[in-house]
This record gives structure tokens, C-alpha cells and sequence, in this order.
């Protein structure tokens, strides 16, 4: 299969790997969701440690969906898509290591 | 750039993105190991060991009245059992926590018969009244003019500091929100000022209050706080069992913070009269007026078998700090932070420790006489003062 790669395809692709983020907290809150009974204690700490740790380490959460897409993507030869969904993934993963070293540096501590 | 690389670029930068907690926190494990242990001789031998009186009461006590009695609690946290030479004062209770006024009237949190209570009882052991309480309360402040404070938690929820008059009678209630099941109790500064942790979890905050209940300001705080205390100057301290401690002035604009570097969950702060901060979390920290470290001091065993001071260091008269470990190794620091004497014993176990106004200083293994009692100015103890006040009141 031809391989091609547009500014448009990129931009798919950009588009894409933002629009997936929320789907490894939701993979997350499934789990807990079907581990768990309603009402529980373990369900409701569940919940907030997966929200709190989602929003913490985001720029690790987004191997779950970014490297599935872009390994499923790439037979098909869109590569414009798969460099739009790379360049998102690692620009999360730059920006975590940003955001955690600016809090330690400022004495918050780091979740986890 | 070629997909490959930029694949490669990709997988290097989630690879950085998961290791940088990991190298962050060695990072800061190797300047805590670069931090020598204290293995100085020590400056004067140990004062002569006594064990723990052995029996169905606790070896430390709940609290102590300004002439010098002391209240224990029987081995079910009851005052209710005759032995030894003590005088049963208060029968088929169960006490959670004890703070006492200055004219001797003992402050009790606890239950009996199923019911949770808040009472008074004089100093003859007679009940002045007892509110009902079916939640989950802090530790009282205690204020001079016997007004008192408490953080409750009704079991449906949102957290509110209460204050009563020294009848009992509600003064007034400010929901403070959040749940929390061991709320952390108040403090009261010099001027009367009353300070709390919010409880908030999304938003954690330190309150101040005044007498009258009208909250003054609010400021953030960065997580869970388990005590509040307040200087001689009216700083108020924070302990977060995350490894943090932050000040702030009497009027709410942050100071400082300091990290320990390590999560203890029942480290502890106390302050002395030069305003200097003693910070138990891991290793004991004095830090000054700026949060800056005077002096770190490391337990013997840190590195042979992991050792740490656990619970609130106290500060004597004469500015001598005890601190304990988890290994029962319990120092005498002096101010400068040299050690004055340490106890060799090894058992894991908790760490309480109280120092009386005469001198005495017991553990839950043992008691010493030290040469100065427990000091009369700043926070020098978890609770403020012999009394368990939680207060820094003026005179």
C-alpha cells in the first residue's frame, strides 16, 4: 500500500491523538467500575486516585491510546496521521516532564 | 523528520515521561543519603532508665493539670480501673482525647454507653456538662477564657469548626467543609485567633477564625494536614504527612515551605521560643523563621535498618529537644543540634513521648527524670502545652 502524508493527514492525526486522551481514563474508570460493587469505598477512592493520577501523569496515560493508534494506522499507509498522533504523544510526554519537575521545584508534591 | 525517527523520538519521550518520577525521587533519596548519620559520642550519658509501670494502664498520660496531676487512661482508653497508686477519677468512660483549662477543668472527648460526647468535668472529677456528639471531632482547643474549639465531622458529612462557651452553651458553628474521619484539631494563636484545616480535599486550605466566628482568610495548602500549630510570634505551621511542613503569617501570606523528602505518615512539629521550627518527618529538621535548615539530624540506625523519627519531638525549659525513632532510640538534641545522650534500645515500637512541666519524660517502654521541664513558651509539645490546650494565648 502507498504511503502518503499531508498537512491535512497531520492534522487528522493531531486532531485524533487529542481526541483519544480521555479514553484511557475512561479504560481506567471501567475497570474500577467492574471491579467494584456501587456505593463502595473502594469504587470512590478508585475513582479519585484514577482522576488524580490521570491528570498527573498525562504524558505517560497517553502510550495507551497514541501507540495502539499509530501501530494500527501505520499498515494502512496514512502516515500523515500516525506523525500528527506521534507529535501529539510526544508533546504530552515533553510537557509531563516539564510540569512534574516545575513541581517538585516548587515544593508540591508529586501524586502517586 | 522520517517516521522511524520520529517513532523513536516518541518512544524516548515516553520513556522520559515515566521515568522522571522515579528519577526525581532518587534524586532526592541520594541528597537525603549525602546528609551524615549522627554518630557523635554523646555529650553526657543517659539519665537512669525506669520501665514503664506495667498493669492496665497506659504508660503515657492523657494530659496534665497545671498543679502537676496526671490523667491516665486504662489499657481500653477507660479511667475506670482501681490499680496501682492511682486514684480512679472517672468511671466507665471511654476517652478519644483530653485537653485541660486553667482553672483545672478537665476537656474530654470520648463515649460511653454507645453515646459520643463532649464534657467538662472540674478538677474533683464532677461533671459540668456534656454535649452529645454523634460524629467524629478533633482534639479541643482550649482557649484562657475557657471558651473551646473543635473540629466535628457529622457522619453525613461536612466538616465545621464549633465553638462553646465554658458552660457548654454553643457560641457558634462555621462549616468548614470536607469529610474527614480524624479531623486535625485547631489551634489558637497568641492574639486568640483561631486557625483549622479546611478538610477540603480538592481545594485543601488553613482557615484563620476569629472569636466570634467570622473566618478572616484562607489560604491554600498543598494537601491533607494533619496539625496546625502556631509560634511564638504568630506564625502558623503545618504538618502534611506527605513530607511537608509550610508557614504562614497571622495574615495568611505564605512564608515558607520546606520538604523532607520523605512521607511520614506520623512525623510532627513543634516550635520553641526563638521561634525555631523542629521538624520530625524521617529525620528531625530545625528549620529558622525562613525555613531554612539549622541542622538536620539522621537516627543511628537510618541505614543499618531503615530508622526514622516517628511522632512529635518536645522541647524543654532549657531548649533541649527529645526526639524518638521508630527503633525506640530516643535522643536528647541539643538547640545546635549535637546530641546531648541516646538511649540504646532497639525494639520497634510507637513512638509517644510527653514531657511534664516537672521534668518527666515517658515513653511507652520507659520513664527518665531529665533536668528541665517541658518548656512554658512557643508550641513545644504536639499539643501546645502540658495541658494539651492547643493554645499560644498571651498572658
Amino acid at each position: 500500500m502507498k504511503s502518503t502524508s499531508s498537512p491535512l493527514q497531520i492534522a487528522a492525526g493531531v486532531v485524533l491523538g487529542i481526541a483519544l486522551q480521555p479514553l484511557s481514563l475512561q479504560i481506567v474508570a471501567g475497570y474500577i467500575m467492574a471491579t467494584t460493587r456501587p456505593g463502595t469505598e473502594a469504587r470512590g477512592w478508585g475513582l479519585m486516585g484514577a482522576g488524580l493520577l490521570y491528570f498527573a501523569y498525562f504524558g505517560m496515560v497517553q502510550v495507551f491510546t497514541i501507540l495502539p493508534a499509530a501501530l494500527i494506522l501505520l499498515p494502512t499507509g496514512k502516515h500523515g496521521v500516525v506523525r500528527g498522533l506521534l507529535l501529539v504523544g510526544t508533546s504530552l510526554a515533553l510537557l509531563n516532564v516539564g510540569v512534574l519537575i516545575f513541581l517538585r521545584a516548587s515544593g508540591w508534591p508529586i501524586p502517586g | 523528520m522520517r517516521l522511524p525517527t520520529l517513532f523513536a523520538v516518541y518512544l524516548i519521550s515516553t520513556a522520559t515521561a515515566i521515568a522522571t518520577p522515579f528519577a526525581i525521587h532518587e534524586v532526592e533519596m541520594a541528597r537525603r543519603r549525602m546528609i551524615p548519620v549522627n554518630s557523635e559520642t554523646p555529650l553526657e550519658p543517659a539519665p537512669i532508665q525506669h520501665e514503664a509501670p506495667q498493669g492496665a494502664f497506659q504508660p503515657i498520660p492523657a494530659c496534665q493539670a497545671p498543679d502537676g496531676t496526671e490523667y491516665f487512661m486504662d489499657s481500653s482508653f477507660s479511667a475506670g480501673s482501681e490499680i496501682e497508686n492511682r486514684r480512679v477519677f472517672i468511671a466507665n468512660i471511654t476517652v478519644q482525647s483530653c485537653a485541660i483549662g486553667k482553672d483545672g477543668t478537665l476537656y474530654l472527648v470520648g463515649t460511653s454507653e454507645n453515646e459520643i460526647w463532649f464534657r467538662a468535668y472540674s478538677r474533683s472529677g464532677q461533671l459540668k456538662w456534656s454535649i452529645p456528639r454523634d460524629e467524629y471531632c478533633s482534639r479541643p482547643a482550649v482557649a484562657r477564657n475557657d471558651n473551646t474549639y473543635l473540629v466535628c465531622t457529622p457522619r453525613t458529612g461536612n466538616t465545621q469548626l464549633t465553638a462553646y462557651d465554658s458552660d457548654g452553651q454553643l457560641r457558634w458553628t462555621l462549616p468548614t467543609g470536607g469529610f474527614e474521619w480524624n479531623p486535625a484539631p485547631p489551634a489558637i494563636g497568641p492574639g486568640g485567633g483561631i486557625y483549622a484545616y479546611t478538610g477540603v480535599q480538592s481545594a485543601p486550605e488553613i482557615i484563620a477564625v476569629t472569636t466570634e466566628g467570622k473566618k478572616l482568610w484562607s489560604a491554600s495548602v498543598l494537601s491533607q494536614v494533619s496539625q496546625v500549630v502556631v509560634g511564638p510570634d504568630g506564625t502558623i505551621v503545618v504538618n502534611i504527612p506527605a513530607g511537608h511542613s509550610m508557614a504562614f503569617d497571622p495574615q495568611g501570606r505564605e512564608l515558607w515551605r520546606f520538604y523532607s523528602g520523605a512521607r511520614v505518615i506520623n512525623g510532627g512539629l513543634t516550635v520553641a521560643t526563638d521561634g525555631t521550627v523542629y521538624f520530625a518527618a524521617g529525620f528531625l529538621f530545625a528549620l529558622d523563621k525562613q525555613g531554612n535548615t539549622k541542622w538536620t539530624f539522621k537516627p543511628e540506625l537510618a541505614y543499618t535498618r531503615g530508622d526514622y523519627f516517628d511522632g512529635s519531638p518536645v522541647i524543654a525549659q532549657d531548649g533541649t529537644i527529645y526526639a524518638q525513632s521508630y527503633y525506640r532510640q530516643l535522643y536528647a538534641i541539643t538547640p545546635q543540634g549535637r546530641k546531648k545522650w541516646v538511649t540504646n534500645t532497639t525494639t520497634p515500637g510507637p513512638a509517644n513521648l510527653v514531657l511534664s512541666s516537672d521534668g518527666g519524660l515517658r515513653t511507652n517502654w520507659a520513664w527518665f527524670v531529665v533536668s528541665s521541664g517541658l518548656a512554658t513558651q512557643g508550641w513545644p509539645s504536639p499539643n501546645g502545652d502540658a495541658q494539651n490546650t492547643r493554645s499560644g494565648e498571651l498572658e
